[in-house]
This record gives C-alpha cells, sequence and structure tokens, in this order.
C-alpha cells in the first residue's frame, strides 16, 4: 500500500478504513470492498449528489448523507447498511423505478443497465407506485445517437460529462421537476463531437448508440481489448463483435483501463466500420494487360520474390525501396526494415512518419535520445502551465487534448494556446475559449513564436538556474544568437506583441510544472526541423527537461508514428534509434541479428520519388501507403510511380496508387491481427485480433514473412509476439522514455555558435514566408475531428457526419467575400505564369482568425491540396505541401472540383 | 399599538418613496453614522448584538451568518435575496416598491460589514413593475454618490446589479439563486460547501434577504439594545411584517412586534373572519409550514414558539381559510404548486411530488383508496430531509399536516367517492390524467 499524505480513518460498516483526506465517503467504501449503491456518481465526473441514492447514516448526523459528496473525516462513523439507510435505498428505487418504462426486454442497455442491477439488489420486487407513468414525447435526436427519455433517471451524467470532460455542452436539461428532458439548444438535431460519451456514461438505455440500435444483445458480444488506429493518442478500445458474422457491431471502452481512461472520441467510438468495410481488398492482385486481376496468394508471392530479385540482380538492392504506413505495428515495422535492410539488402526504407514526425524525433533525439513525450498524460493534467503550439488540438489529437482541459478545468492550470485561432462557442470544444490570455498569431507565424519566446527567457532572464549553472556556453551562444532577432521582426511577423510573448515566457518558466504540445502546424510547416530544434532550446533553458513534470511533448498523428520509426523504419535510423551511421551500433545488431547491414545511406520517401523520377529507383514496395493520394500533383510523384519497373501495393483496400501498381496484396487491418501500436507519450500497448481478416487478407508481418521465404532469406515468425520478444531482446538497452543526460550533455557542448545562429536569423523575410500563390488568403491543409488521413473515409458513419471537405474561414472574410455556409468558393493560386484553382464549399468559423482559412486534408479529391506550395526539408528531408497563398472568391452556380480536373490542369 | 420600523414612511402622506422624500425622513443617515463610527468588524458585532434574524424564511442570526466568511478571503459577494416567491408571502414586494432606498442602504451597510465590492439583487421574475421602481431607485442612489465609487467620501466602493429572475420559484433558494445569477440553470447546489466559502462564483457569499436588510439601518442608528429590547425578546426580537391573505376581512401586510399571537394578528388586525365564517385552519409561514388549527391561535408568534408547535415562522405568509374549504383539495392545489416548481435535480423530490399530486387528486376526486392514507405519510418520509434542498420538507408540509388534523376528511373523500365539501369536480378522467402535458414543455 502506498503511504497517504494525510490519512484519515474512519468507520464505514464496522470496518476500520484509512484513506487520503479528501476522499469521499462512497470512494473509502469502494476502497475497502464496501459497495455503496449509487447512479449519478461516477469516476469521470465531479459529485452532483443528485440521486439521492448513496445516502448513508452517519454518526452524529441527524439526516442521512449522501456519500457521493460527503467527505471522509477522522472518526466518522457510516452505516451503509443499517435499516434507515437500506431503507432510504429502497424509496430511491421505488421514486425512480416510478416512472421507468422497464422495456428492458428491447432495450440495448438490458443486460449492461446500472438500474436493472441496482433493482435486482436494492429494491423490494414490487413497486407501490400505481398512478399513471409519465410518458415523454418521443422527438427525433440525431442518426448517430438514440434518445429516449423515458427511460432517463436524470442523472445528468450525460449532460454533465459533454461539460465537464469535453468541454462541450452539446446536451442539456430543459423543462423543470419531472418533465426534465436532455436536449439540445433549441431542440434541434444533435450538432457536436460525437464523441459517444452520452452513450457511454448513460447508466440506462436513454441514450443508446443509433448506429448499432437493436442489433444485439451486450452478453452476446464478443469483446476484444486493443489499441485504437486512428491517431496517435493511443487510446485502448473493446471491440465487441458478433462472432458468426465477423462483424463489429460496436465499439466501448473502460472508464478505468488505457491511456484515454474511457474517453473516446468519435473516431474511435462510430468509426469501425472501415473495418468491415464493403472496400476491402479480399485477394492478392497482378497486373496483366493493363489490369488488376485476382490471383492465389502463393502465386502472387512468388510473382514479388521473383521480380524483386529480378530487378536485384539487375540494378543492384538499392534500385530497390520500401515505405511503410505509420499505421502498421511496431512488429511489422521492425520486420519491414529488416525484410529491406537483410533479405532485399536495401537501405532504403523509410515510413510515412516521414510526413512531420521525423522533424520531431530528429531534433528531439539530438537533445534528449528519443523523440516522445517527456510528460505523460498525467503531468499535462497536473501541469500548472500548459502551452498549445501549432495544433488545434480537439481537431488533431482529441484525447490528449482532453488532458488539456482537465488540467485547465479540474486543476485551475493556466493554457496558452498558440496559432491562428480566436475563441468561438459551437458544437465543436474549442481549446482557446480555455486560454485566459491565447496568442492568437499569424497563420504561419509558429516557428517565429517559438525563437520570440526563446528571445524572451534570454532578455528576460528566465532561465532555469540550473541550466544557466551548467551549461553556460551554450547559454551563452542562445544570447548571441537571439540578438539577430529584433523584436519589432518578430512582431511584425506573429502579429503578436513583444510583451505578450515575454507574459507567456513568464508563465512557462515561472511555473513548477510546465509542458507544451506541439503539432504540425509547427512539424509539417516549411522550415519544421529548424522549428523543433528551437523548441527544444525553449524546453531547455525553461527547465521543462529538468523540472519533474515538466516536458516537451511532440504530437503525431497517425496512430503508430513513434513506434515505426523507432523500429528503425527510417533510412536514418536503426531499430531503437540508432543513427545509421553508428558503428558501434550496428556491430551490435550484426551480432544480433547475425547478418551484415547494408552500408550504403538510405533514401527517404521524397528522395526515394526523385530517384524513381530519375530512373535510379526501379521498384517501390508500399505498405499502407498512398503517396499518389496524398501529395500534391508538384510533387511529381506520379511520375515518380510511373518510372517504376516494380510498384508493389501492400494495403486492406485498392488506394490511387494501389490501381497503378503492379501488384497488390490485400493486408490485414489492425482488428484482424495482434502486435504492438506505440503512442506519442511512448506508451507501447497490445493490440489485439477480434475478427477473422476480411477475403483472403493477411497481417502485414505474415506476408513480410512469405516474402522474405521467398526471395530465399527466411525471417521466420510463427505469431507476431515472437517479433515482439526480438525486439525486446534486441533493444533491451534502448531509452524508455526518460531523458538521456549523457545525449544532452553531449548536445549542449556540441551546438555550434553557427547552427545557433541560423536557427535565429529571421530568414530572408516577409515575402518568402507568404508563400508562392501571390493570393491574400494563408491556406492550411489541416485534420478533422471525424476524420484521420484517408483511412477514415472507409467508415461509414464518419463520412456521414463529416462527408465532404470544407473551407473553413473567418465570417468577416466570408461577408467580405459575400460567402455563407455551404456556398461555392473558387481557390486559386497564381505560380509564375501557371494558374491552378479549384472549387470547394465554405463554412464560416469564428474560430479561424481572419486572413486564414484551412481545408481538411482528407478530402484530396477535391483539389485543394494542388494550391500548396511543395518543399522538402533540407535536413530530415521531410516533405512540405500543407500551406500556401490564395485568392478566393465566390463561385456562383459552379460544382466542386474533382481531383481529375486538378490533375489534367496539372498536365500530368 | 407597538411602533412601525419598516413600514413608517409608508402611510406618510405623499410619500414616494424617492430619494429625495427617504433623505427627508433620515435616510442613509446610518450610512453616513456607519462610516464615521464603525469599523467593519463592530458593525458584525453591533449586528449581532441586536440578534437580528433572517427574515427570508430560516430565521437564522444574520450576524453569525457573516462572520463565517472565511477570514483571508480576495472577493466577496452579496447576494439581496428579493426573489420573493411563497405562495401566500407578498411582504419584500411592498418594502421594495414603498420605500427602496432603505433596502438599497441595507445593502450598503452589509457590503461594507462583510467587505463586498460588488452585490446583487435578485428580483422575481414576476415582480415586472417592481423591478421598475428599484432601479429607478439603484440609479438615484449611484448619481448621488450612496453606490458606485468612494461612497460618501468614504473609501469603500461598492457596485450594484439588479438581476432579474426567469420565473423559478427554486431561485429564491440561496445557492439556486447564485446559480442563476452565474446564467446557469437555476438548481439549488448541494452542501457542503456552503455559500460562505463556496457561493457565488466559487467566492465567498452572503444572501440576505430584503426584510433583513431593511432592518439594518434601524439598527444602525438606534443601537443594538434598542433593537433586541423590542419584538420577542431575547430569541426574536424586532418587529416582523406578516402577509395575510384568504377568508380575512383586511387583507395585507401587517408590521407588528414579534410575539404577538395569530390570534392578534388574524383577528384584530385583519379584521377577523370574511363573511364570518368560522375558521378551519391556516398556514402560519408560507406555503412550506405545516398547517395550523383554531387550536393553534394563542400561539406566539416568534421563531421558537411556532415551531415548537409544529410548524415554521417561515417567510411571514399567514393564509386563512375558513370552514368553506375542502382540505384535500388545498393540499392538493399546494402540491400542484410544488409539483409544478420542483426543479427535477434530485430523485425523491421530482418523483415524489408528481407522486403526491396524484394521489392527492384521485382521493379529491372520490377515487382514493384507505391504504393512500398510509402511502401519502410514507412517500412523504422518503422526499423529506433526503433532497438536495429543503424544497422537499417544504412539498411534504402540507400533506403531513392535514394529514394530521383532518384525517377524518381524507378518510371520508375515501369511502364517500366524492368531495364531502361538495365543491365541483371536472370529470375524473381528466383530473387524473397528467397535469402538465410533456409536449416540449
Amino acid at each position: 500500500m502506498t503511504t497517504l499524505k494525510s490519512p484519515v480513518t474512519l468507520t464505514i460498516d464496522g470496518k476500520s478504513i484509512t484513506v487520503e483526506k479528501g476522499t469521499y465517503v462512497i470512494d473509502a467504501a469502494r476502497q475497502a470492498g464496501i459497495h455503496i449503491p449509487y447512479f449519478c456518481s461516477h469516476v469521470k465526473l465531479a459529485p452532483d449528489a443528485n440521486c439521492r441514492m448513496c445516502l448513508v447514516e452517519v454518526e452524529k448526523m441527524p439526516k442521512l448523507q449522501t456519500s457521493c459528496n460527503l467527505p471522509v473525516a477522522e472518526g466518522m462513523v457510516v452505516r451503509s447498511t443499517s435499516e434507515k439507510a437500506e431503507q432510504a435505498h429502497k424509496s430511491v428505487m421505488d421514486f425512480i423505478l416510478a416512472n421507468h418504462p422497464l422495456d428492458c426486454p428491447m432495450c440495448d442497455q438490458g443486460g449492461e443497465c446500472e438500474l436493472q442491477d441496482r433493482t435486482h439488489a436494492y429494491s423490494d420486487n414490487y413497486s407501490h407506485y400505481t398512478e399513471a407513468k409519465r410518458l415523454p414525447e418521443k422527438r427525433y435526436f440525431s442518426p448517430y445517437i438514440e434518445r429516449e427519455m423515458s427511460r432517463c433517471i436524470t442523472c445528468m451524467r450525460c449532460v454533465r460529462y459533454c461539460d465537464e470532460v469535453l468541454d462541450v455542452k452539446a446536451i442539456a436539461a430543459v423543462n423543470r421537476g419531472d418533465r426534465v428532458e436532455i436536449s439540445t439548444f433549441m431542440d434541434r438535431e444533435l450538432d457536436c463531437e460525437f464523441c459517444g460519451g452520452c452513450v457511454q456514461i448513460c447508466p440506462v438505455g436513454a441514450f443508446t448508440n443509433r448506429v448499432a440500435l437493436y442489433d444485439y444483445r451486450p452478453w452476446q458480444l464478443k469483446k476484444t481489448e486493443t489499441v485504437c488506429a486512428y491517431c496517435a493518442d493511443g487510446c485502448t478500445l473493446t471491440l465487441e463483435s458478433k462472432v458468426s458474422e465477423n462483424q463489429i457491431v460496436r465499439v466501448t471502452s473502460d472508464w478505468e483501463k488505457g491511456r484515454n481512461l474511457g474517453d473516446l472520441c468519435a473516431k474511435g467510438f462510430f468509426g469501425y466500420h472501415m473495418i468491415n468495410s464493403p472496400e476491402r481488398v479480399a485477394a492478392p492482385m497482378i497486373r496483366q494487360d493493363g489490369r488488376l486481376v485476382e490471383w492465389p496468394w502463393i502465386e502472387a508471392i512468388e510473382a514479388a520474390a521473383q521480380r524483386l530479385s529480378e530487378i536485384k540482380r539487375r540494378y543492384g538492392a538499392e534500385a530497390i525501396g520500401g515505405v511503410i504506413s505509420a499505421r502498421c505495428t511496431n512488429e511489422e515495422a521492425y520486420l519491414f526494415q529488416k525484410l529491406l535492410r537483410l533479405a532485399i539488402g536495401t537501405p532504403h526504407v523509410d515510413s510515412s512518419a516521414r510526413d512531420g514526425h521525423l522533424n520531431s524525433v530528429r531534433a528531439l533525439t539530438r537533445v534528449a535520445g528519443h523523440g516522445r513525450m517527456t510528460a505523460p498524460y498525467e503531468a499535462i493534467e497536473a501541469a500548472r502551465v500548459v502551452m498549445v503550439i501549432g495544433a488545434d488540438l480537439t481537431e488533431t489529437n482529441p484525447i490528449t487534448a482532453l488532458k488539456v482541459k482537465a488540467a485547465v478545468r479540474k486543476h485551475g492550470a493556466n493554457l496558452i494556446t498558440v496559432g491562428p485561432y480566436l475563441k468561438e462557442i459551437g458544437p465543436i470544444s474549442n481549446l482557446v475559449n480555455l486560454s485566459q490570455a491565447p496568442l492568437t498569431v499569424t497563420p504561419g507565424s509558429e516557428s517565429m513564436v517559438v525563437r520570440a519566446l526563446v528571445k524572451a527567457v534570454v532578455e528576460e532572464r528566465l532561465i532555469e538556474p540550473s541550466v544557466a549553472a551548467q551549461a553556460q556556453t551554450y547559454v551563452a551562444r542562445v544570447e548571441a544568437a537571439v540578438t539577430q532577432l529584433p523584436w519589432p521582426v518578430a512582431e511584425a511577423r506573429t502579429g503578436l506583441s513583444a510583451d505578450a510573448i515575454k507574459a507567456a515566457a513568464r508563465s512557462l518558466s515561472g511555473a513548477e510544472r510546465a509542458v507544451v504540445l506541439f503539432g504540425p502546424e509547427l512539424t509539417r510547416q516549411a522550415g519544421g526541423y529548424d522549428a523543433v530544434c528551437a523548441l527544444a532550446d525553449l524546453a531547455i533553458l525553461t527547465g521543462l527537461y529538468s523540472k519533474p513534470g515538466s516536458g516537451l511533448n511532440p504530437l503525431c498523428e497517425e496512430n503508430n508514428e513513434m513506434g515505426v520509426v523507432e523500429m528503425g523504419a527510417a533510412p536514418e535510423f536503426l531499430p531503437g534509434l540508432i543513427d545509421v551511421r553508428n558503428e558501434a551500433a550496428r556491430l551490435r545488431l550484426r551480432e544480433a541479428w547475425k547478418e551484415e547491414l547494408p552500408s550504403a545511406t538510405g533514401w527517404s520517401l521524397t528522395q526515394m520519388l526523385e530517384e524513381a523520377r530519375q530512373g535510379r529507383l526501379k521498384a517501390l514496395y508500399l505498405v499502407g501507403e498512398d503517396p499518389l493520394g496524398s501529395l500534391p500533383a508538384s510533387s511529381g510523384v506520379r511520375q515518380a510511380l510511373q518510372s517504376l519497373e516494380l510498384l508493389i501495393c501492400q494495403d486492406p483496400f485498392l488506394t490511387e496508387t494501389g490501381r497503378l501498381a503492379h501488384l497488390v496484396l490485400p493486408a490485414a487491418g489492425f482488428a484482424e491481427k495482434e502486435g504492438t501500436f506505440t503512442n506519442h507519450e511512448g506508451r507501447v500497448q497490445r493490440v489485439r485480433r477480434a475478427l477473422e481478416p476480411v477475403g483472403e487478407a493477411l497481417p502485414d508481418w505474415d506476408i513480410f514473412g512469405q516474402l522474405a521465404a521467398g526471395l530465399g532469406h527466411p525471417l521466420d515468425y510463427a505469431s507476431a509476439g515472437e517479433i515482439t520478444d526480438e525486439i525486446r531482446r534486441v533493444l533491451s538497452d534502448r531509452p524508455d522514455g526518460r531523458i538521456d543526460g549523457a545525449v544532452m550533455a553531449q548536445y549542449l557542448a556540441d551546438l555550434t555558435a553557427e547552427e545557433l545562429e541560423a536557427r535565429y536569423r529571421p530568414g530572408p523575410g516577409a515575402a518568402s514566408e507568404r508563400g508562392r500563390g501571390g493570393g491574400s488568403m494563408t491556406l492550411v491543409i489541416s485534420q478533422s475531428l471525424f476524420h484521420s488521413g484517408k483511412l477514415s473515409r472507409r467508415a461509414s458513419e464518419l463520412m456521414r457526419i463529416e462527408p465532404e471537405g470544407r473551407l473553413q474561414l473567418n465570417p468577416s472574410d466570408a461577408e467580405r467575400l459575400g460567402v455563407e455556409d455551404g456556398d461555392m468558393v473558387r481557390l486559386r493560386t497564381m505560380d509564375g505564369s501557371a494558374s491552378r484553382e479549384a472549387v470547394v464549399p465554405a463554412v464560416r468559423r469564428a474560430k479561424i482568425a481572419p486572413g486564414f482559412c484551412r481545408f481538411p486534408g482528407h478530402f484530396p479529391e477535391a483539389g485543394v491540396k494542388e494550391l500548396v506550395d511543395w518543399s522538402v526539408d533540407p535536413v530530415t528531408q521531410t516533405p512540405y505541401f500543407r500551406s500556401g497563398r490564395v485568392m478566393i472568391e465566390k463561385a456562383v452556380g459552379a460544382a466542386a472540383t474533382a481531383s481529375v480536373q486538378a490533375a489534367a490542369r496539372e498536365g500530368v | 399599538m407597538a411602533e412601525v420600523v419598516l413600514f413608517r414612511n409608508r402611510d406618510l402622506p405623499g410619500y414616494t418613496g424617492s430619494l429625495a422624500d427617504y433623505e427627508r425622513q433620515e435616510g442613509y443617515a446610518a450610512l453616513r453614522l456607519m462610516f464615521k463610527q464603525y469599523p467593519p468588524a463592530e458593525l458584525i458585532e453591533l449586528v449581532k448584538r441586536a440578534n437580528l434574524r433572517g427574515r427570508g424564511g430560516a430565521g437564522f442570526p444574520t450576524g453569525m451568518k457573516w462572520s463565517f466568511l472565511p477570514k483571508e478571503r480576495t472577493v466577496t459577494y452579496l447576494c439581496c435575496n428579493a426573489d420573493e416567491s411563497e405562495p401566500g408571502t407578498f411582504k419584500d414586494r411592498e418594502l421594495m416598491t414603498v420605500d427602496p432606498h432603505q433596502m438599497i442602504e441595507g445593502i450598503v451597510i452589509a457590503s461594507y460589514a462583510i467587505g463586498a465590492h460588488a452585490a446583487y439583487i435578485y428580483m422575481r421574475g414576476e415582480f415586472a413593475s417592481e423591478a421598475v421602481i428599484v432601479a429607478r431607485a439603484v440609479q438615484e442612489a449611484y448619481k448621488a454618490g450612496y453606490l458606485g465609487k468612494n461612497i460618501l467620501g468614504s473609501g469603500f466602493d461598492l457596485e450594484l446589479t439588479l438581476h432579474r429572475g426567469a420565473g423559478a420559484y427554486i431561485c429564491g433558494e440561496e445557492t439556486a439563486l447564485l446559480e442563476s445569477i452565474e446564467g446557469k440553470r437555476g438548481l439549488p447546489r448541494s452542501k457542503p460547501p456552503f455559500p460562505a466559502t463556496h457561493g457565488l462564483y466559487g467566492k465567498p457569499t452572503v444572501i440576505n434577504n430584503v426584510e433583513t436588510l431593511a432592518s439594518l439601518p434601524h439598527i444602525l442608528r438606534r443601537g443594538a439594545e434598542w433593537y433586541a429590547s423590542i419584538g420577542s425578546p431575547p430569541k426574536s426580537p424586532g418587529t416582523r411584517i406578516f402577509s395575510v391573505s384568504g377568508h380575512v376581512k383586511r387583507p395585507g401586510n401587517y408590521e407588528v412586534p414579534m410575539g404577538i399571537t395569530f390570534r392578534q394578528l388574524i383577528f384584530d388586525l385583519a379584521g377577523g373572519m370574511k363573511s364570518d365564517r368560522p375558521l378551519k385552519a391556516f398556514i402560519p409561514g408560507g406555503a412550506s409550514a405545516s398547517f395550523f388549527t383554531p387550536d393553534h391561535l394563542d400561539v406566539k408568534m416568534d421563531f421558537d414558539e411556532v415551531a415548537k408547535a409544529g410548524s415554521m415562522l417561515g417567510s411571514g405568509g399567514v393564509t386563512v381559510m375558513d370552514d368553506s374549504v375542502c382540505m384535500v383539495w388545498a393540499a392538493a392545489n399546494l402540491l400542484r404548486f410544488f409539483h409544478h416548481e420542483s426543479c427535477g435535480k434530485c430523485t425523491p423530490c421530482r418523483e415524489g411530488s408528481n407522486w403526491l399530486l396524484r394521489v392527492l387528486r384521485r382521493i379529491e376526486h372520490g377515487q382514493g383508496r384507505l391504504t393512500d392514507l398510509d402511502l401519502l405519510p410514507q412517500v412523504c418520509g422518503n422526499i423529506a430531509g433526503r433532497t438536495v434542498c429543503a424544497f422537499g420538507d417544504a412539498e411534504t408540509a402540507p400533506v403531513v399536516s392535514t394529514l394530521r388534523h383532518f384525517r377524518a376528511e381524507y378518510e371520508a373523500h375515501i369511502t364517500r367517492k366524492e368531495c364531502v365539501m361538495g365543491h365541483a369536480r371536472p370529470p375524473v378522467d381528466a383530473a387524473t390524467a397528467h397535469p402538465i402535458s410533456f409536449a416540449g414543455h
């Protein structure tokens, strides 16, 4: 037992119990194994004491007390089973059941209903109530969530969850007394984040999942606990399936488990239809006479092996490259790089984590030895100051956003949001609303804000004393470097006053515990690597690396970006984030693997495409990757892919790239395989198989094994677990998320004045920051709460919630353009003499700063991605294709652009 | 008759309640005296010595309420509870309209005592014309320097905001009142914590009734000893305004010293029974108080004597019923009110008010069962003392007390299957149907 800070001893039902001061009696009882009945109380919520079910007798108190909000006191004597208390429990049951319809046989909650369970345990077997039951009028609520108010026991858990946890308030109680109903503003159709929290937290069947309405009896479903495959928040899910139909019926999550502790977002709760999507590829396909035709597995593998061997023989192994999706498991990423590096013998292995995450890993590994969050979720919640920079967190990482909300709302943390965002009350929560002094910046200037913050820390003497003492040379060099950045320049470019920046710097460095989270609008924008390096300076100087409970946290988009890089699916890293040039480490790996590693420097994804165009890369093995669908035409991706002699696409779906492939291999989805994912905190979590793979699909690791055998270089594993074991063995000495002091010391000593000067030089000026497009509005391709890459496009319910991309812009800009919600707008860029355009529907969002607009990146067919600037990071080879300058006008009577037209204009 | 304190200006010829009129009657003199002579701590002591007890209903000692505020506090709020909604009570309404500055002066005094620089008047939503009068008075007070920055050159600042309710009875409950001011649904909070530590916007807050606050200028001007000596000392000093309604000849507000008997109030002051029919029952302190019978006419009207006799002085609303009134109807009628006003937050009150109403209506309409007479007190017992706020106790009082005093009348309704008082009845079907439609309201 852990020692208590201020122990309080009380007696409950004759049992002496010692708990922490401030504990509520109901929780103290639970710790002692005594169950006091309740309805409205919930581990996620502040006590409300409205159901009155948890009444107990307390000595020296004349009235019965609600134990859910009664703090323990020394010497308190509580009775939950005395005659008086038991009579109270029965009477509350009598009241609650008075108007309950008891339609249990057809209620979806039947079998997991708290009211059923309590009735069984605490009620007389008959009701004293013989009057007519109330029958609320049934009214339409939502396509996704079913509302049955006759079953509601008015515990308000749903309303409280929506407010306290989500900070949304999409639902509320209306009317009074026994006419209380849960409804939306003006009884409109529910418009919210669709996190499913109200369904999950409802103790009865008042809110149920309408998508699965009457589809199941809970006890008949097979429950598989696994990890979500959408974003990197790493939520634990319970996939509930019908075994006979091999179908997921619904998703739930245990309130006491996982990193999410039961909280989910729309993707987790409603996004499961991609698993059983009718669009899944069921069998391998080979291109014959220009068409893809189904082919038996054994021959498809043989064909793949043969053609790879042929290309290797003819052009050398280095003419072959492979890219794996960061949605694959650690085991698959590990095996993939082994397949390429050992079985094929090529150093060219990369992953989709190249798209931004490598900027974080490369920068942070230099500083701390790894690229994980240094402040886990618990630390975010407990922080006194939280800064979120370069991410609209609710949209990009909704569960991480909940931790930030909890920090502010439950623990009173000071939140500083940095981005082109304003306050907005709406159906989707907005962290800016919780920030007392949000920094609303000029779009695209986030990296300049970071530099200015460093300047403020240095100039205002806010440097953490231990750092100032131990790293004098480094501090002096930073001090010298920031002098190149005059305040007027920083102010002009960020749109912030120096005072605002200094105030934020003071909050950050003065906080006992501070956490900085940063995301795609920093890492996926030109100069991303330098920006993360500057952010690391900020973290070092303000003590984020040294103060307990503080940290610098990179945010990832795809579920296993952290893992695939750590597994060595990157040309610059061997498994364990070992620099591929580190001879000693290579030697150790060679011993473990008992094989020689290729010695040449590998190519990144962007380099591979370039080399393919140049004719040096002949074969590309894509696992779950669809560069044609993702990258803008200006990247030359189509020419690159068409130049290949062999293109293998291994994917659960037939993607745009897949349609060009010579060979398509059907891969199992996350619900159909075993393995592990590493979330952005660095937590390695088990992925479990819930279903049999669709058709003939196989887990990626299985396909790699078969292919290796076909190549005459067996990589034999009987299960994913065997690969996990090998990873553990090989990486036993690698860092586990702790900051590597030796690495940091080395970094501080090695960092040259020249590099620092380059980092803080304001750059060639406003012209380049504005982008090439020439328009007056800054366009950013963003992430939506309801989507994740293009995978969510296969999830029917998510597509119902957000079926199309809409250009979000500030109402003042909309007014200037004469645009209302749903109106078509034409976006145009001029690059030299070439003009490109896309026509998309617009929507007004008060949150979006004037002059800024964003379009969700999940809808490439809209052609908006063709309007952005394309560049590649000189250090990390990260492709940048998410922002540009555009001209916008109202497009009267125009239809939305299709990607085909956009591509045609490009002449590709 | 003993002296009139709170209503002393009411009957002055030509008195309009304007600032000028009020000032002519020594208005705001207490304030000047206070700034000159009383530091806040001494002011609190003064009110304690006067033993002023809250006039909103519970009769809690005002000075003690003030001293429950935590020593260390940054922001303190004062709320004047002007949400007078109790059926049968209409004293604050007259106090506010006849002499609004008396209340405002009291608010400034209380705010100064507790160190509040922001105060709110939470006024019942239905008080439309009253709100105009009070708003005008607040404006006058600001202009004259009795509110705002540096009041009367004392260095003390106070911002006073008039906040109007939206028509819910429950918002007179002090924590529901706070929620309502905060812009939330007016639902009572679960206590503890109490408003003294966690009140408006989570800050230490005092909530005082209009009549309580209006008493303060007088205590200041005339001294604690004077106040403590009038009325029914030592425990119920001072005068009290009683609102008399129902079957009396002269209904209205009567300011009397605490401690007179109900007989004096009903028969001497209010002129006795209208139509000279015999008195059957009366409610001594607003709809939340238990019924009394003619046997209780000589009970002394102070907090403790009324409590000892089994009811409460509550908000001072005395409702008188003659022998034409059916007691089952009276209970059902009050339950119709309580059912309509139950906020719905906690189970026993929400479900219980509906249950009680339905059973009472059945009995009233001749559909009762003898077992109902055991069921009613049982349901009441399951509500009272188990709810978030005192509303639960209030809604059971009419049922329990009419059953106690008039059980035979209930039994007669049941056995004779009709109203024994011969009241005209709507058809039974319509009456037993749910009283409120659920179609969206």
